[in-house]
């Protein structure tokens, strides 16, 4: 009962804190967004409250959340009533329901009621999932985050959320997961039509989100990457519908921030998640940057950081007291890449002048599809002749040792990431459709986005290859080269093998390209009556 | 250009066959690779307990290891043959902090190495809180009597002492 009202508290939060923050959605689509909303908020706030050691009961914790919604909905209706004098608009886009979908929710719900039942029925029993469920559990037990509470160098907001179950009295936390999947699944749909796509293209593109294997699997399995990726793709979609608002309205005062501070709001939080999420924000946050620097509409880049950087900070000084030494060094060369990137833009942005940096990204955006061709070519020419280098070749030579063993784990890790993704089917099929796709009309944004989705892949392998190279993970595949062992895992125990750091940290992805597939023209109009 | 390629044309409808073959292969693999898979191991272990599950081979999509399943045996043994308020001393383990909280919370736990257990003992908490130490024949600390160690088959056991 007690978790109930949470949960619902939850929702009504998410939901005004949407409606506070942006004013062109539609009540439909703040719905399917206001669950990931209120369980980001609640945890940011429990973390400082356990921080802090101000929490004490659950009691206290529903009281909390009573005023703060009690809070919310007084200041939104003073900002409505204001709005209503001023004759300006303000709140939901349409009417309730008018976008909603039956054909959608008649095969969503069985997904979504499958993968509640895995949730109650099976304990957590993957490696990272229990030490999330033990660090929830004893942040519940103490009421505080300690050291010794905290097993893993990661951000707290799936230990927090296990918490937040707990405190109300659930035993049940993997729940979070499916309902993560459910907002995801809706919310891609309405973001799909928000597009301009109609009900058959968008549910048809949805259908292939909802039923691709992989984060089906990641509704039930009780690790944080369906979290990260539920986080980082949405926010990537509002970054890009974004995009287009600046280049269609080319004007500051038209434009709605809405877009990039929810976008802002989400990365902090899939930042909040995952932190390698830190690495792959850098590709938003620069072409925002370039982006805004063609129309000159600079706070777009600060609404996009500002959140991130506010969170990631907080988290940087409590995880100097939480983990460890070495862990530490990492999160603080990140945040300070983060900080010098933010910083270097404005930099040179105020030195350069505008003109200068203008031309730059003409010129690079005239040759962007051009340098993504070299690119991939060299790549795949380089994987060749690796392929073949004689196994008498690698001397006892340091040098030449680990660079054999470097371009060793180079090729498994691209191995394990395109067999990993051939078992995912809808993504990987998806790519056979870009010649469909004719490029030659692409708008300007849609290049940033192909740019975005390419620069991640190369993003992810080139950051496993780096950390599996130097041993921070170990690799069992690079090391045994047993590849018919792999592949038959693949198909048989998919939990052995297509679970590795790597092919995870994918997942934020698959929705991107999804619609990045979904939104051309080519392609809609194949579903036009 | 862009008027002529925007015309309809006969692969239209390859398209959208196309994408409804991808949804049909995503389905079968979902339920050939998870579901499937999922359903009859809940038919198998219906009923079954927490314990049961954890202690079993798992579903095929995502299997138990055998390490686990053999830390989660243990620290049921270790459950069993001690009290909630306790404090669990394990000598020199080959486990993580979190695998063994899974189990045994909400006693607390502590690590300790065989070669320093009275410094890392110096300066606990004394009282009338049950303790327990859990070792491996090889690591059987000095001051543990024989004859009241509860062995776990020949592997692991478990003494209790009551006060520190």
């Amino acid at each position: 009962m007690v978790l109930a009202l949470g949960f619902l508290l939850l929702f009504i939060i998410g939901y005004l804190l949407l409606d506070l923050l942006t004013s062109d959605l539609t009540s439909e689509e703040k719905m399917s967004l206001s669950y990931s909303m209120g369980i980001g908020f609640i945890s940011f706030l429990m973390f400082m409250m356990f921080y802090f050691k101000l929490l004490h009961s659950k009691t206290q914790l529903i009281i909390l959340m009573l005023l703060i919604s009690i809070v919310l909905f007084t200041i939104r209706h003073m900002i409505k009533k204001k709005a209503v004098d001023n004759l300006k608009h303000f709140g939901s886009r349409t009417i309730f329901f008018k976008q909603w979908n039956y054909k959608l929710y008649l095969i969503i719900f069985p997904l979504f009621i499958f993968s509640l039942i895995f949730s109650y029925y099976y304990p957590i029993m993957i490696f990272d999932g229990i030490d999330y469920e033990v660090a929830g559990r004893l942040m519940t037990l103490s009421k505080a985050v300690e050291p010794e509470n905290y097993f893993r160098p990661y951000p707290p907001l799936i230990p927090v959320a296990y918490s937040f179950t707990y405190f109300l009295g659930g035993i049940h936390p993997k729940i979070i997961f499916s309902l993560f999947y459910l907002s995801l699944v809706i919310c891609f749909y309405f973001r799909l039509s928000a597009w301009g796509l109609n009900k058959s293209s968008s549910l048809v593109f949805t259908l292939i989100l909802a039923t691709t294997p992989y984060t089906f699997w990641h509704s039930f399995l009780g690790i944080l990457d369906l979290t990260a990726a539920y986080y980082f793709s949405i926010a990537t979609l509002f970054w890009f519908s974004h995009l287009r608002n600046i280049s269609e309205s080319g004007d500051e005062s038209r434009i709605n921030c809405s877009h990039p501070l929810l976008a802002g709001i989400f990365y902090s939080l899939s930042i909040f998640t995952r932190f390698e999420m830190l690495v792959y924000f850098l590709i938003p946050l620069i072409f925002t940057a370039l982006y805004s620097l063609k129309y000159h509409i600079l706070k777009n880049v600060l609404y996009l950081a500002l959140p991130s950087l506010f969170i990631s900070s907080f988290w940087f000084f409590s995880s100097y007291k939480l983990v460890s030494g070495e862990d530490f060094k990492i999160f603080s060369i990140a945040i300070i890449i983060l900080i010098i990137a933010v910083v270097l833009l404005y930099f040179i942005i105020l030195k350069k002048g505008y003109d200068n940096i203008i031309g730059f990204i003409d010129r690079c955006e005239m040759r962007a599809f051009y340098l993504v061709k070299v690119i991939g070519l060299s790549f795949a020419i380089f994987l060749i002749v690796c392929v073949f280098i004689p196994q008498d070749m690698q001397s006892n030579l340091y040098f030449v040792n680990q660079l054999t063993f470097f371009i060793k784990t180079l090729i498994t890790r691209s191995i394990a990431f395109i067999f990993g993704n051939i078992f995912f089917l809808s993504t990987s099929v998806l790519i056979m459709l870009f010649p469909v796709i004719e490029y030659k009309v692409f708008r300007r944004e849609y290049i940033y986005l192909f740019v975005f989705i390419i620069s991640f892949l190369l993003f992810n392998i080139i950051m496993f290859s780096y950390l599996y190279f130097f041993d921070y993970i170990s690799d069992s595949i690079a090391r045994s080269y047993d590849l018919m062992k792999f592949l038959n895992n693949i198909v048989y125990h998919p939990g052995k093998v297509i679970n590795s750091a790597q092919i995870r940290g994918l997942l934020p992805i698959y929705p991107v390209i999804i619609f990045f597939f979904a939104i051309s023209r080519r392609i809609q109009k194949a579903f036009e009556v | 250009m862009t008027a002529s390629f925007l015309k309809k044309s006969k692969y239209d409808f390859f398209i959208r066959l196309f994408l409804h073959i991808i949804i049909t292969g995503n389905i079968i693999t979902l339920s050939i690779v998870f579901l499937y898979p999922r359903f009859s191991f809940m038919i198998r272990y219906w009923g079954a307990s927490e314990r049961e599950i954890l202690l079993s081979k798992g579903s095929m999509d995502n299997p138990n290891t055998e390490r686990l399943r053999k830390i989660y045996k243990l620290m049921y043994f270790v459950k069993d043959n001690s009290e909630e308020d306790g404090v669990v001393y394990f000598i020199n383990p080959q486990f993580s902090l979190a695998q063994v909280y899974k189990i045994l919370l909400p006693r607390k736990v502590q690590f300790l190495d065989s070669h320093d257990i009275k410094k890392s003992l110096f300066g606990q908490k004394k009282g009338k809180i049950p303790n327990y130490f859990v070792f491996t024949k090889e690591d059987k600390p000095d001051f543990c009597r024989e004859d009241e160690v509860i062995w776990n088959g020949s592997e692991w056991g478990v003494y209790k002492v009551e006060n520190l």
